[in-house]
């Protein structure tokens, strides 16, 4: 589904990622951890193609595409979500309103029929019950004034209703308590499907606690030091990152 | 006055006077003109007007045309179209045409011709004179306005349903003068809707005075959306007796110029002034905005909110004053303004002002002018929605505010209608 290849990448003309790899299937779940600075985000924000993070070199194939040649609009139709770190708060722009208008920008642009308000709703509602998420979120403006938790249970909500074939989820966990941890790992476990993946960043083996990752990566400076399964979550909890440091084994690629 | 101000002027003085029978009316009207070619046109040096230059104006030349009556109702229909209305007031050049106005509402002209006190009431300015604040378009106004619409609304007598007023031109540039005399009585409550549709590069010299009486309650919309070329000059005098309300929500989408500087006397305890403007600017239009609010009687409230968009070469003022007077204790008064500029060439102009006299008083203010916010518009693309659409319901989030504030739903929905028309053409 997702192959990476040596993807080099700077911001603001500093190098952070320094030849990543990686290659995901369909219907995985890949953990990817680190120390702060490791370029963990990056990854996310160049998959992603915000501005400001420019790829230097190597490749990004997505479902048979190049993923770097397209708009982030675009990588959001080929079926790409990113579930922020910082979700934006956007007053005066009602939550669906917003949601029905990106499901209908990507219906059209793979043309598909759009729905309309009231079909659009129904549609809402029932996700929002399957995820035990208030559906009075719906009605708000979009993160405005939301809590950590409820700006968190937006982005699974939008990741419900937009069905996408690879999440990626920016450090979803950070600034949860373990009640809205454990709400919003159950959302994400029930949108788990052999026909998608997802790439789950953190700081925290906690999380993976709940997302029970198929595959576990280790990224410093840039580039992946070390796979595994999710033991090896377990024993960077334990041991911290340091005797990755000196590590001299390659990475090796996951399968 | 400068030659060129001269000239300006001479091209904006028919040489005819309009008609009056009441000997009193002539005198006003001689009086204002004298004044006027005494004191001239505002300039740049005024403290008022130093935003809004009238060098566009001068450049052009302005003609006496007839607008057929007929054909003037047919396109005002049409701009009013299936909105819900409880009367219409169209104004075609120089004549006000009731035909399908409600029969409280009366023209200028022929009140005039009658020797009304209403029409006495009309043109009287010692409001003006007295509070030093009339230009040389007050002036203008009162020597040349023939066509304006007055009305005393019975006391306790509610009109929910709108009363539309319509203002149209032909392509030729005139220059027209219209003055208006309002009245709610105690306990009246009216809801009106202005809608300027003027095509050609005209001018448009509107004034009105308007008093609410006890109680009473004016929900006003106003929807300029005028062709690019036009240029609109407004003064608004307004006084308000206790429990009064005045609801106003001004929408400046189009013209070349628009100015309009409103001034209101809280007059009355517990008065209250509710007043949401919005400017979208493109290209090179002018939007200047200045609302004076006097609270001078005890636990009086105004609210005066801005939301601003330029783009291209774009120039927005927006002056908001509060002067709360001495005793006027229990005073609420709260100001706030935020821009978004959308080209480097576009200007703002935010300009808050409170002067308070008296202790116990609540006031805020706050101006802000900023760009689009770049994280979000990439939160948006990021799930799907194209660039230009995600710019569109950022800017319309922004200003949504606005149009929000119309009580009334199915003019609330219109008037967010055309709002986001406009910010498609913009964006």
């Amino acid at each position: 589904m997702l192959k990476i290849k040596n993807l080099h990448a700077e911001v603001d003309g500093k190098k952070i990622l320094n030849g990543l790899d990686l290659e995901i299937d369909s219907g995985q779940i890949h953990a990817i951890m680190g120390p702060n600075g490791a370029g963990k985000s990056t990854l996310g924000n160049v998959l992603a193609g915000r501005d400001g993070f420019a790829v230097t070199a190597g490749s990004v194939e997505f479902l048979g595409q190049d993923l770097l040649s397209l708009s982030p609009d675009q990588r959001a139709v080929a079926g790409l979500f990113m579930a922020f770190q910082y979700p934006v708060a956007i007053p005066g722009v009602n939550n669906a309103y917003f949601l029905r208008a990106a499901l209908n920008a990507q219906r059209k642009a793979r043309a598909e029929d759009e729905l309309d308000a009231m079909g659009f709703m129904r549609l809402a509602r029932e996700q929002a019950r399957i995820l035990d998420m208030d559906d009075k979120l719906l009605q708000r403006a979009v993160n405005d004034g939301f809590s950590g938790g409820e700006k968190k249970r937006n982005e699974i909500l939008q990741m419900a209703i937009l069905q996408p074939r690879l999440a990626v989820l920016d450090e979803t966990d950070s600034g949860l308590d373990i009640d809205a941890l454990r709400i919003v790992s159950e959302g994400v476990n029930r949108l788990r499907d052999p026909q998608r993946s997802m790439i789950v960043i953190t700081h925290y083996q906690r999380l993976l606690d709940h997302i029970v990752p198929d595959v576990v990566h280790v990224l410093a400076d840039g580039k992946i030091v070390a796979s595994g399964d999710k033991t090896l979550a377990l024993k960077l909890e334990e041991e911290g990152y340091a005797w990755l440091q000196n590590a001299a084994e390659p990475a090796r690629k996951a399968s | 006055m400068s030659a060129r101000m001269d000239q300006l002027l001479e091209k904006l003085l028919p040489s005819q006077q309009p008609e009056a029978v009441d000997g009193s009316v002539t005198v006003l009207r001689q009086q204002a003109q004298k004044n006027l070619l005494k004191f001239g046109l505002p300039g740049l040096h005024d403290e008022r007007w130093k935003y809004t230059s009238l060098k566009l104006l001068e450049r052009r030349d302005y003609s006496v045309g007839e607008f057929d009556d007929e054909a003037a109702l047919q396109t005002a229909r049409t701009v009013v179209g299936e909105l819900p209305s409880a009367g219409m007031v169209v104004f075609s050049n120089q004549h006000c045409l009731l035909a399908l106005a409600p029969e409280w509402m009366h023209s200028l002209e022929s009140l005039l011709l009658n020797d009304d006190s209403l029409a006495a009431a009309a043109l009287q300015a010692d409001e003006l004179v007295q509070a030093n604040s009339a230009d040389g378009f007050m002036w203008l106004n009162l020597t040349r306005s023939q066509a304006g619409l007055v009305f005393d609304l019975a006391a306790g007598q509610c009109i929910d349903q709108p009363v539309h007023i319509v203002y149209l031109d032909q392509d030729a540039a005139q220059a027209c003068h219209w003055r208006h005399h309002w009245r709610l009585g105690e306990g009246a409550r009216l809801t009106l809707v202005e809608h300027y549709h003027f095509s050609g590069a005209g001018l448009g010299n509107i004034y009105r005075s308007i008093e609410l009486a006890g109680a009473s309650e004016l929900n006003w919309l106003s929807l300029q959306q005028t062709g690019n070329d036009y240029a609109l000059i407004q003064h608004n005098h307004i006084t308000q007796h206790a429990g009064a309300r005045c609801d106003q929500q001004w929408l400046d989408l189009g013209a070349r110029l628009a100015r309009q500087e409103t001034r209101v006397n809280l007059s009355g305890v517990n008065a209250s002034f509710a007043y949401a403007g919005l400017l979208l600017g493109r290209q090179r239009q002018h939007h200047d905005q200045h609302v004076l609010v006097n609270h001078q009687a005890t636990q009086c409230h105004s609210q005066q909110t801005y939301r601003a968009v330029l783009d291209g070469h774009a120039r927005g003022v927006v002056n908001t004053a509060a002067c709360v007077l001495p005793g006027a204790d229990g005073s609420d008064v709260q100001q706030n303004t935020a821009s978004l500029l959308l080209s480097n060439q576009a200007e703002m102009d935010a300009k808050p002002e409170l002067e308070i006299h008296a202790d116990e008083v609540v006031a805020s203010h706050g101006a802000t002018i900023g760009q689009l916010d770049e994280d979000a518009v990439f939160y948006l693309r990021s799930r799907g929605i194209p660039e230009a659409k995600a710019r569109q319901m950022l800017v319309g989030g922004f200003v949504r505010s606005i149009a929000a504030r119309v009580t009334h739903d199915e003019l609330r929905e219109y008037a967010e209608t055309l709002v986001n028309r406009r910010l498609e053409q913009m964006l």
